[in-house]
């Protein structure tokens, strides 16, 4: 419990870094515009980043459930599966976290307040959080095939209906 | 071997060049580009160069002489198009336009920034026709054309949905979409397009519509929606096709026809022209409203275009009325009356029952059906019962060519408030003039281009997502066929639970009928609000 | 790179006029040569790059459109967003140019819940460049006291206007000021936002750095060096008369500011800076949204390959008649050629 507590008191110090990890990894005249544009529709992805990476911290450090995480992580994920990420590419922010919980605890570490063995439970929740993660992309793309099955069905649905009339090519 | 990059490693692998644009080469992948046109395809209409090819190939296989081709076609529209001759020169860089691309915003990619993009045929026009650009060359922005430009220019033309969001925004009315239009103009010149383009080009051009569907199976189709009608309010519409003598011609894009939802918008149209008594007809060899020869060039649009008024002539109409689209709408707008005008073999239009003149069409003598319904409304003449939409709650999205080609704001606005008792504006900035494209339109909406679709569409989503959240909005009303092949797709993906309509499938829902049977479900089967109980007898 | 070679090029020009004058004692050239070629560059340029821009005609008229068209009497229409008469696109026009109602939608800001004001920095481009195109005109419009005798009332009034806060000997201008901070801003600008560095090319960096400099020596002329503003006006009214002469006595930095005003001139018809012209001309402003009411001619139009109703009921007659569609031949008219394409 001890290392939660302690990360738990830099909640917002954490979710900025772990925003601007996020960020870099977008060209750079765009982290701009991530960043900076807080109308939340004329910078939808950056908008939707901040205020996810939030929620989903306060939920890891907090109660942890996988049921909760998931539609959260599902936020941040579901941009990342349609952009030109490779699969390893689009999830890696999630191991972020270790370093970014090393990085907030340096003084606590040194003091001795955080040991080394908490930092290895955190770290192995983390490792867990990856695995829901590559959950979650693998459902958004999943997602993506259903839905250009769909939309293929949808746009001749009518003349499916109406086998007889399908007309050869 | 390459040792297996650790999670850090991979995070920065995204590194931008530190060279500049211009020597940042397109990468073709999967998702990120269309698929090329058909050589067959290109045949019918006699487009050049047809091949078979693919651009994530090394070698496209243009022809020899294609910079030739290519510096032509330039020289040529510079000198026939004033919008282009301007927008080469007077662009400042001032970066307005830049973040209003919604490829921009939901890719992060900076050559999908409209000032970029618009520069990558502007480097080209520097080298060729200006002294400093052929003196400095790069020092001024100006670049050879190669291959590589070329691969470039089909990679992010065919990025673009020539919405015109950018155009609203340049403080000199820039148009990248303009640029764009000719953009595709010069590759088809060499060959290369988009087989989603060329498909619907070909059929729309042999037979009349973009699927090419043939005349008979045109109409089987149209007799399918009067049993369907019949289901619901047992009501029988007796259509008529290529019938001379009637008052009107309609015309609307085949996907009403063929292709879900649009199909409940077709019946809205089908129940609302019986109800009022209008003397109209369809016709099989103008059976496409839409016209993807926009998005070929500007005389393949005049081709396809012209079919509309031909017919109207041959079956000796008054008037057209044209079905809810959006880019068919701004060809009919800018375009027909310049193209094949002038329609002096027309009236103007009058609407039968309110005896209202539509001056605002004197010329073109085409009007829209949802300015037709709004003035029914406005003067009485229907009868309806908006309580039966009260199981949805509607947003509106206004279709990029109808709002920034066009201004055509309020009469849907009208219409949807007088059939629907819940309706939810999204935020300003993404409504009205400033809407966000779909992220599918010009011809973008294939399925191989999905990601980027997606990518694309998000700004519009996460405004829809707002007044999901906000206000319960479950439907999305739009007056494109386009949109209604693609929004659904993009509401799976980013809103699961938000469903997507025309305007007048909620007309027709509303419509109160006469001598209809009482109505237990609306246009798709689903029970009406209150008839929940009595579903049982499934159509 | 831009940036250096446009911060070079000013360098250059600066070096040029102060060696000229000081060891080359070249007077007449700058003083005479100089702006009559600039000023005959600028004319020719300008009427060159206009008439080659009307040479190209104007084939479909698509207005950008920003607001309801004008449709059904009951509906209000958005005259000065989409206009559908000469008279409103004048002053769709005049919005543009004068207040620059395009970027200014930039600034259309709302204050989201919980979040400061959206859109800052586009709301600073649109008062940025509003503020030093402004400034930039009553610039230009002071100096014309250079070019006429006697000085025009208004001429005289602006500037009374423009010294109103009495600062300091000779008093200062408020316009210099504000231009020199809009002229910053908008290097600044090009400077440190990200996307702004990647666009940017030499010639957006030049422009504003010749300005920085033209204001800058102005201001030094001005205020610090002093110079015998009554022997500057003997110059550019001979100038003006065609009898040039250069009075002597008239301090280097004089020179430096007018070379660069010169360069200014003769560079602007071979640049961007026709975006002043260009706005015009522009066809997605400058035209009204009236193609439905009037039909608009493309001075090119040509007649192209279609499919006929004819050639498509050829080859359909067949299944239409099947179908019960009607046609224009029946069948035993007609020479079978259902054969595909
Ligand atoms: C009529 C409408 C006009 C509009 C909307 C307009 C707009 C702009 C904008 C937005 C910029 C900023 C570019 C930047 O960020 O660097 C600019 C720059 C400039 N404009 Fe205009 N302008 C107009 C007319 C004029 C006129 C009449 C002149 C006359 C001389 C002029 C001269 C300049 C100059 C010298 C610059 C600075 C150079 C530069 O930024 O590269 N403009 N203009
Ligand atoms: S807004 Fe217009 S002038 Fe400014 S960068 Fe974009 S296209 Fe160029
Ligand atoms: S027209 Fe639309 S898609 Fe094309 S560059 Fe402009 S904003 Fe982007």
């Amino acid at each position: 419990m001890g290392i939660e507590h302690h990360l738990r008191k830099r909640r917002e110090e954490i979710s900025r870094k772990w925003f601007d990890l996020l960020s870099c990894t977008y060209p750079e005249e765009t982290v701009r515009l991530f960043k900076k544009e807080s109308n939340q529709f004329a910078n939808p992805v950056g908008h939707t980043f901040e205020a996810a990476i939030g929620e989903i911290v306060e939920e890891f450090l907090g109660e942890n459930r996988a049921e909760a995480l998931t539609p959260l992580l599902d936020k941040v994920i579901r941009v990342r599966a349609v952009q030109s990420f490779s699969p390893s590419a689009a999830l890696a922010f999630v191991f972020g976290l270790k370093t970014i919980a090393e990085e907030v605890l340096e003084e606590e570490l040194a003091e001795g307040e955080v040991g080394i063995g908490d930092l290895r439970e955190f770290e192995r929740k983390v490792e867990g959080l990856g695995l829901l993660a590559f959950d979650v992309y693998m459902r958004c793309r999943e997602d993506l095939f259903t839905i250009k099955i769909e939309e293929i069905k949808n746009n001749t649905r009518r003349l499916l209906e109406r086998a007889r009339i399908i007309v050869g090519e | 071997m390459a040792k297996v990059p650790k999670p850090n490693e991979l995070e920065l692998k995204y590194e931008f060049p530190e060279t500049g644009w211009m020597d940042t080469p397109a990468v073709f992948r999967p998702g990120n580009f269309s698929y090329p046109g058909k050589a067959k395809n290109l045949k019918v209409v006699g487009l050049p160069n047809p091949r078979e090819w693919s651009p994530a190939d090394d070698d496209w296989k243009l022809p020899p002489d294609w910079k030739k081709i290519i510096l032509e076609g330039l020289r040529e529209r510079l000198d026939k198009f004033r919008t282009l001759k301007i927008f080469m020169d007077i662009c400042v860089r001032c970066g307005a336009c830049a973040d209003k691309c919604h490829f921009y915003l939901g890719s992060g990619d900076p050559k999908n920034m409209p000032v970029l993009r618009a520069e990558l045929l502007r480097s080209v026009y520097r080298k060729e026709f200006s002294l400093a650009g052929r003196i400095m060359g790069k020092m001024v922005g100006a670049r050879d054309l190669t291959e590589d430009v070329i691969k470039e220019w089909f990679m992010y033309f065919f990025q673009c949905t020539e919405c015109r969001r950018c155009s609203l925004f340049c403080p000199y009315g820039i148009d990248t979409a303009e640029i764009t239009i000719i953009g595709r103009e010069l590759l088809n010149l060499i060959g290369c397009n988009i087989d989603w383009i060329t498909g619907p080009v070909a059929n729309c051009y042999q037979t009349g519509n973009h699927l090419g569907i043939q005349p008979h199976a045109f109409k089987d189709m149209i007799d399918f929606f009067v049993d369907e009608i019949e289901a619901v309010n047992g009501i029988r519409i007796e259509p008529s096709f290529n019938r001379k003598g009637a008052e009107v011609l309609f015309v609307t894009p085949s996907g009403d026809v063929f292709a879900d939802p649009g199909t409940y918008t077709l019946m809205g149209y089908m129940m609302l022209f019986h109800e009022i008594g209008l003397d109209y007809t369809w016709s099989t060899y103008a059976s496409e409203g839409g016209n993807f020869g926009f998005f070929t060039s500007h005389e393949m649009m005049k081709r396809l275009n012209s079919k509309m008024y031909a017919e109207a002539k041959r079956l000796g109409v008054k008037y057209i009325i044209g079905g809810e689209c959006g880019h068919m709408w701004r060809v009919i707008n800018q375009y027909m009356d310049t193209v094949n005008g002038p329609a002096d073999f027309l009236e103007v239009p009058v609407s039968p029952i309110t005896g209202t003149r539509f001056d605002n069409a004197a010329s073109t003598r085409m009007i829209h059906i949802v300015e037709f319904t709004a003035d029914l409304i406005k003067n009485g003449k229907l009868k309806l019962d908006p309580s039966r939409n009260d199981n949805l709650k509607v947003t509106f999205h206004d279709s990029c060519n109808t709002a920034r080609g066009m201004g055509f704001f309020d009469e849907p606005r009208y219409v949807i408030q007088n059939v629907c008792n819940n309706f939810y504006e999204m935020p300003p900035n993404t409504i009205r003039e400033q809407t966000f494209c779909c992220g599918s339109g010009a011809g973008l909406n294939n399925d191989e281009f999905m990601e980027m679709r997606m990518r694309g569409g998000l700004p519009r989503a996460n405004a829809v997502r707002y007044v999901h959240e906000k206000f319960g909005v479950n439907t999305l009303a739009a007056i494109c066929a386009i949109d209604r092949a693609a929004l659904p797709t993009l509401m799976n993906y980013w809103v699961p639970d938000v469903g997507v309509c025309g305007v007048h499938e909620l007309v027709g829902n509303a419509l109160v009928m006469e001598g209809e049977t009482e109505r237990t479900t609306d246009l798709r089967g689903e029970p009406l609000p209150g008839m929940e109980d009595n579903e049982n007898e499934d159509i | 790179m831009g940036i250096k070679f446009s911060l070079a090029a000013v360098f250059g020009l600066v070096l040029a006029a102060y060696f000229g004058i000081t060891a080359g004692g070249l007077y007449h050239f700058f003083g005479v040569s100089v702006p009559y070629i600039a000023f005959l560059l600028f004319l020719c340029g300008v009427v060159f790059r206009v008439l080659k821009w009307a040479r190209s005609p104007v084939p479909f008229r698509i207005p950008t459109t920003a607001g309801q068209q004008k449709s059904l009497p009951w509906i209000e229409h958005a005259k000065f967003d989409n206009p559908s008469t000469k008279q409103q696109t004048v002053v769709r026009m005049a919005l543009e140019v004068l207040l620059f109602r395009s970027l200014f939608r930039n600034t259309q800001f709302e204050a989201s819940e919980g979040h400061k004001l959206g859109y800052q920095q586009e709301k600073w481009l649109w008062l940025g460049s509003l503020a030093f195109h402004y400034c930039f005109l009553v610039i230009l419009i002071r100096h014309l006291r250079f070019f006429m005798e006697p000085v025009p009332f208004f001429i005289q009034g602006l500037e009374r206007l423009d010294g109103i806060m009495q600062v300091g000997l000779p008093g200062i201008y408020l316009t210099d000021i504000v231009f020199m901070l809009a002229v910053t801003f908008l290097i600044v600008r090009r400077f440190v936002i990200p996307h702004m560095r990647y666009i940017s090319l030499p010639q957006d960096y030049f422009p504003l750095f010749l300005l920085f400099a033209i204001g800058a020596t102005g201001v030094l002329t001005r205020y610090i060096f002093k110079v015998d503003l009554i022997k500057v006006k003997t110059l550019t009214m001979g100038l003006i008369s065609f009898h040039p002469v250069v009075p002597a006595g008239i301090g280097v930095i004089f020179f430096i500011h007018f070379l660069l005003v010169c360069t200014l001139f003769a560079y602007f018809p071979f640049s961007k800076l026709m975006h002043a012209g260009g706005i015009f001309l522009s066809p997605t402003r400058n035209v009204p949204n009236d193609n439905r009411i009037r039909r608009y001619v493309n001075p090119w139009n040509y007649p192209v390959k279609v499919h006929t109703y004819a050639e498509y009921e050829d080859h359909f007659r067949e299944k239409m008649v099947e179908a019960g569609l009607p046609v224009e031949k029946e069948l035993e008219e007609a020479p079978s050629v259902t054969a595909e394409p």
